[in-house]
Order: C-alpha cells, then sequence, then structure tokens
C-alpha cells in the first residue's frame, strides 16, 4: 500500500512511519518541522520506499500517483507547543484536515484522524468513554488545540456521511516513549530530565491530579489496527492504568534511583483533573489493549533519555 | 539529489502546477517560484522560495 502520513517527523507520526515500512508499505511523509525533528527520520535515510517532503499541509496539496490511506497527525501536541503556535495550531486542525481529506477523496483513499483526550477537556466523568461530549473552554488556555481538534473530527464525520470517505478518528490519550521531545513541557519529560540531573521534580496543584500513560509501541499498534479497520466512529487509544502525579513522581525518581524531591507550584488553568480512557470500544472492535507496563515502558524511556543525554 | 520519483509526486504548494528540476531548485512550470532542495529534502514552502 501506499500511505500519506502528515506530521510524520514527530514522535508519534515516526514510530508509526517505522511499523508501515516494516509492513512493508510505501510512505510518503508531509512535515513543515514545527515541532518535528529529522532525527526522528535519520534512520531512513536510504530507505527506497520513504519519501519526505517538507511542506506545510494547510497550503494546498497535490501529490502524484495513487494513494491507499492518508494519515493526518500534522499538529503541534503538547501545551507549550500550541500555546506557542496557537493560530498555526488551529489552522492545521481546521484547514490542515480539510486538505487532507480532500486529498483522500480525490484518490479514493482512506483517511485517518489522529484526535486526541483533549476533545474531553476537564472531563466531568471518569473514565472517559466516547460518547462523552466533553467539556471545553473554547477561549481558554489550550481552547486553540481542544476546539482545533473538536472541528477536525466534525469535519472528518462530514466528509464521511456527506462524500462518503472512508474515515477513521483516533482519540489517542497521553503516550509517552522514545522519541518524545526533551523540552515539550509535559509530565512524562519533565520528571525524567529533573530525576535524571538530580533537580526537584515539579508537581503542579497538590499532585492528586491523575493521568493515564500509554507506551509508545500500544499506542502505534493500536493505530494501525485502527487504520486497518473500517471504523468511522471515533475510538479511544490508550492506556487505562490511572495514576495520581504525584505517585508517578515517586515511580520516577524509583525508576531512576534519583535521589530528587518533589517540590509543589500552583496548578495551571484548565488543567484536566482526572483522564483514564474507556477502552472498551477499542478492545471489542479492534481486538487491542495495551501490553507494555508502565514500569517496563518507562525504563525503556529512561534509557533512551539518558542515551540521548550523552550524545548532546 | 533527489529523484525522479520524488520529483513526480511534488507540485508547487501556491499554484498547484507541476515543477521541474532547475540547478538544483525545484521549479515550478507556472508562476516560476523556485524552492530549495536542502539535504536532498525538498522544502515546498511559499516562505523558503525565490521569486522574482
Ligand atoms: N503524544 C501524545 O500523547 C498525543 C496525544 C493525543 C493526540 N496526539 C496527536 O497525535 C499527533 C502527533 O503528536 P506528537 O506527539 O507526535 O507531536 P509532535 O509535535 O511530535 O508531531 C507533530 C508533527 O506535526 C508537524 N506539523 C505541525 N504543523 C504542521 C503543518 N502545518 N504542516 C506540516 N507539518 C506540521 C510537526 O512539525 C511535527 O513533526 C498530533 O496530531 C497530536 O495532536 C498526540
Ligand atoms: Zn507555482
Amino acid at each position: 500500500m501506499r500511505v500519506l502520513i502528515t506530521g510524520g517527523a514527530g514522535f508519534l507520526g515516526s514510530h508509526l512511519v517505522d511499523l508501515l515500512l516494516k509492513d512493508r508499505n510505501e510512505v510518503i511523509c508531509l512535515d513543515n518541522l514545527i515541532t518535528g525533528s529529522m532525527d526522528n527520520l535519520a534512520h531512513l535515510q536510504n530507505n527506497k520506499k520513504f519519501r519526505f517532503i517538507r511542506q506545510d499541509v494547510t497550503e494546498y496539496l497535490k501529490i502524484d500517483g495513487p494513494i491507499d490511506y492518508v494519515l493526518h497527525f500534522a499538529s503541534p501536541a503538547s501545551p507549550i507547543d500550541y500555546q506557542k503556535y496557537p493560530i498555526q495550531t488551529l489552522k492545521v486542525g481546521a484547514l490542515g484536515t480539510h486538505k487532507t481529506l480532500g486529498l483522500a477523496k480525490t484518490k479514493k483513499a482512506a483517511h485517518l484522524l489522529a484526535s486526541t483526550s483533549e476533545v474531553y477537556g476537564d472531563p466531568l466523568v471518569n473514565p472517559q468513554r466516547e460518547d462523552y461530549w466533553g467539556n471545553v473552554n473554547a477561549i481558554g488556555p489550550r481552547g486553540m488545540y481542544d476546539e482545533a481538534k473538536r472541528f477536525a473530527e466534525a469535519m472528518t464525520m462530514a466528509y464521511h456521511k456527506y462524500h462518503g470517505i472512508d474515515t477513521r478518528i483516533a482519540r489517542i490519550f497521553n503516550t509517552f516513549g522514545e522519541r518524545m521531545r526533551k523540552r515539550d513541557g509535559r509530565v512524562v519529560p519533565n520528571f525524567i530530565n529533573q530525576a535524571l540531573a538530580g533537580e526537584p521534580l515539579t508537581v503542579f496543584g497538590d499532585g492528586s491530579q491523575t493521568r493515564s500513560f500509554c507506551y509508545v509501541s500500544d499506542m502505534i499498534e493500536g493505530l494501525y489496527k485502527l487504520m486497518l479497520s473500517d471504523i468511522h466512529e471515533p475510538i479511544n487509544l490508550g492506556n487505562p492504568q490511572e495514576m495520581s502525579i504525584l505517585d508517578f513522581a515517586h515511580k520516577i525518581i524509583e525508576l531512576t534511583k534519583s535521589k530528587s524531591k518533589i517540590v509543589y507550584k500552583p496548578l495551571p488553568k484548565d488543567d484536566p483533573k482526572v483522564r483514564r480512557p474507556d477502552i472498551s470500544k477499542a478492545k471489542e472492535l479492534l481486538n487491542w489493549k495495551p501490553k507494555v507496563s508502565l514500569e517496563e515502558g518507562l525504563s525503556k524511556t529512561i534509557e533512551w533519555f539518558r542515551k540521548s543525554k550523552e550524545e548532546q | 539529489m533527489i529523484d525522479k520519483e520524488l520529483l513526480e509526486i511534488l507540485a508547487c504548494p501556491v499554484c498547484k502546477a507541476d515543477v521541474k528540476l532547475e540547478k538544483g531548485k525545484i521549479v515550478c512550470t507556472k508562476c516560476g517560484r523556485r524552492y530549495p532542495i536542502r539535504d536532498g529534502i525538498p522544502v515546498m514552502l511559499e516562505s523558503e522560495a525565490e521569486h522574482e
């Protein structure tokens, strides 16, 4: 198959590219590198089945030749990034999704949107099921990202219903692993960096807010299974093992064998208090569930952070 | 250098027209914008193109 992926130089995109190539697909990657890096794709330099074009997917999209799948992963994804690029984030969710859907329509290709658990905002139910409508502040500090993705989902559904495009919507929950950006401000890289440097780990609020973290290999497998399925409804993908941020900080200190302490800082506005996927749908329809334990995933990630630190 | 196949899938992001290779640049056959190639990567960004 011939697959086009946007945002393929990013964390999740580059791992998905690896799996696609391993499964003998041909891959064309479009990325403008605003948050991604060619380092994530450097190992593919001589791969004849892989092509990279530096392009902004909110501009006109035209690619010659057949395409079987269009995977839309381009978007700043961490709060630091989307608050730095608020307009680009809204544009890539809105115009970018419009362009990639248009391309899928022209090519009679299937389209997969990388959506997010942030469409649930600061959820009033826990765990979150796909039929929960969310609790989002459109003009809050996360609004540009949440609403961009909600618009992208609406656009995807409209193309499916109105144009009969074969679409998928993946609601991705927090994912971590190798190739995460070390300075993207999210809790996993923050804690690992601080623990490895022997600095105190910063916990916002009292640390009782919960998160669920999915290791990247599990996520990529789920995404690939969803891509190959024929499910048009949104599907949650994530690890339902929920943990308080404080417990998580202790776990990182334990696994890095660090002597770091914990410091507390005020909770940012609109920070979700709970976050846990209900993955019954993915289990039933995709026969998928995460396999890698938090300890195992974290150990691999910590190892990678250690190694890439030495290289710098 | 970029190969023929990659050149074939490219188009000018501004006017959608075909492009050709000319003196190490990717040149739009319609508007004449000249896109750079850096480290073997076609940079198809309007902001990076030369245009008279
Ligand atoms: N990592 C997570 O935990 C997570 C959770 C939920 C959803 N997602 C979604 O998955 C996707 C990938 O996330 P990630 O963590 O890999 O982020 P990332 O920042 O590592 O990757 C995003 C990529 O998109 C590219 N990009 C952004 N705007 C673009 C544009 N206009 N044109 C072309 N390329 C553009 C960036 O350069 C980058 O390479 C995003 O859509 C994100 O919203 C990620
Ligand atoms: Zn042109």
